[in-house]
């Protein structure tokens, strides 16, 4: 198979128990930049969206035989990713106990000293203003002004409606702005 | 097209700010990362599918791990391992060594042997010392007293008394135990004396 399956073969090569290795090599192969950055602009810093993105595939490995195709591969993977990623950041908040002030601080200290971040001072801003944000609302707005998804499919991967997370989004981008403009 | 949806949206919502900053991927990764990301997730997954995997010879070394470990599990008791036979040889080496002595003199009998030397040189002390120096009776040279004791013999007196006082005693007793008092003598005594009788007779009654 030289060129990549698309869902629908790769669904059927899913389907038989020979071919489900060669199925979920591909999986990763199409899907893991894709995840690996959604994770990064979620968690930051390089070697936790390493970590979270390996949980990530690993759990849909694990699920792969529950995964009923009603959605798509991607959406299904983005789902998968981003419950890991909220957990991961709950987690981390719950463990050090950080404060609002002191996330902030320290995501602007992080990226300034990140050899992997190549942004400059807006981007750092604009990235600082999103590490505000609540979790969901965060999730939401990556997935949306990023990734460029559907509302539909956000809905999907979030479990959340659609009229709920436009209005999530808008908190989100009016809370962006009044970051922005103050640092201005 | 999709771009152009959202920030159509933005515009809605005011957002100056954000339609001005560029959309741009500002997280790097290494030119490799992502392959070796891949190797990664698929080598655990993979390995999760066939089970826990274990060195080749793990089980062997287990057991002979495990054995081991039991095996020194009676000298653990005391923390100190003890060479095989030990015990044995000690005994042998102790019962040895002590033929070659003396047998020992035991405390407790030394003690007793001493205590009857010291016990015996005492008791001739006082045997000597009560020998030597009697204590001697004090005679009885009262009148009284010889009167009580006038059904003596000579040879009790003698026996009783030294030779001297025996010999004044029995010469000042003569008299009374050989006269026979008779009445008439005894009132011829009293005349003469000048002995009031009723006076005497109340002394000798009270």
């Amino acid at each position: 198979m030289t060129s990549p399956p698309n869902d629908t073969e790769l669904l059927s090569m899913l389907k038989q128990e020979a071919e489900m290795k060669k199925a979920f090599e591909w999986i990763v192969r199409l899907n893991k930049e894709l995840v690996y950055f959604h994770v990064r602009r979620m968690v930051v810093c390089h070697d936790d969206a390493n970590d979270v993105t390996q949980n990530t595939f690993i759990k849909a490995w694990k699920g792969l035989v529950n995964f009923r195709a009603e959605s798509k591969i991607s959406t299904w993977l983005y789902r998968i990713a981003t419950n890991e990623a909220i957990t991961f950041l709950e987690n981390r908040k719950r463990l050090h106990g950080v404060s609002f002030d002191e996330v902030e601080h320290k995501l602007a200290s992080a990226l300034q000293s990140d050899p992997y971040f190549d942004g400059d001072y807006i981007q750092q801003a604009l990235q600082t203003a999103i590490a505000t944000l609540p979790e969901k609302q965060k999730a939401v707005f990556l997935l949306r002004y990023y990734d460029e998804l559907p509302y539909q499919e956000i809905s999907e991967i979030t479990g959340t409606s659609v009229g709920g997370l436009k209005a999530s989004y808008h908190h989100a981008v009016k809370k962006i702005e009044a970051f922005i403009s103050k640092i201005d | 097209m999709k771009r152009t949806e959202i920030n159509n949206e933005l515009e809605q919502l005011d957002a100056t700010q954000l339609l001005h900053i560029p959309v741009v991927n500002s997280f790097l990764i290494d030119a490799q990362f992502l392959n070796s990301l891949e190797k990664s997730i698929l080598q655990q997954t993979f390995s999760i599918e066939e089970g826990f995997e274990v060195p080749t010879d793990y089980f062997t070394a287990l057991e002979k791990d495990i054995l081991r470990q039991t095996s020194g599990a009676k000298n653990k008791q005391t923390s100190f391992s003890i060479p095989s036979d030990y015990f044995e040889e000690l005994e042998k080496a102790i019962l040895t060594e002590t033929k070659e002595l003396e047998t020992p003199v035991i405390a407790s009998n030394r003690f007793s042997s001493r205590l009857i030397i010291w016990s015996s040189v005492a008791a001739l002390f006082i045997l000597g010392f009560f020998l030597f120096n009697p204590v001697e009776k004090q005679p009885c040279v009262t009148f009284a007293c010889l009167l009580g004791q006038s059904d003596l013999s000579d040879e009790d007196f003698l026996e009783i008394y030294d030779a001297d006082v025996a010999d004044e005693l029995l010469e000042t007793a003569d008299f009374d135990r050989q006269s026979e008092f008779e009445d008439n003598d005894l009132i011829e005594y009293l005349i003469e004396e000048n002995i009031d009788l009723d006076v005497l007779t109340n002394t000798i009654e009270s």
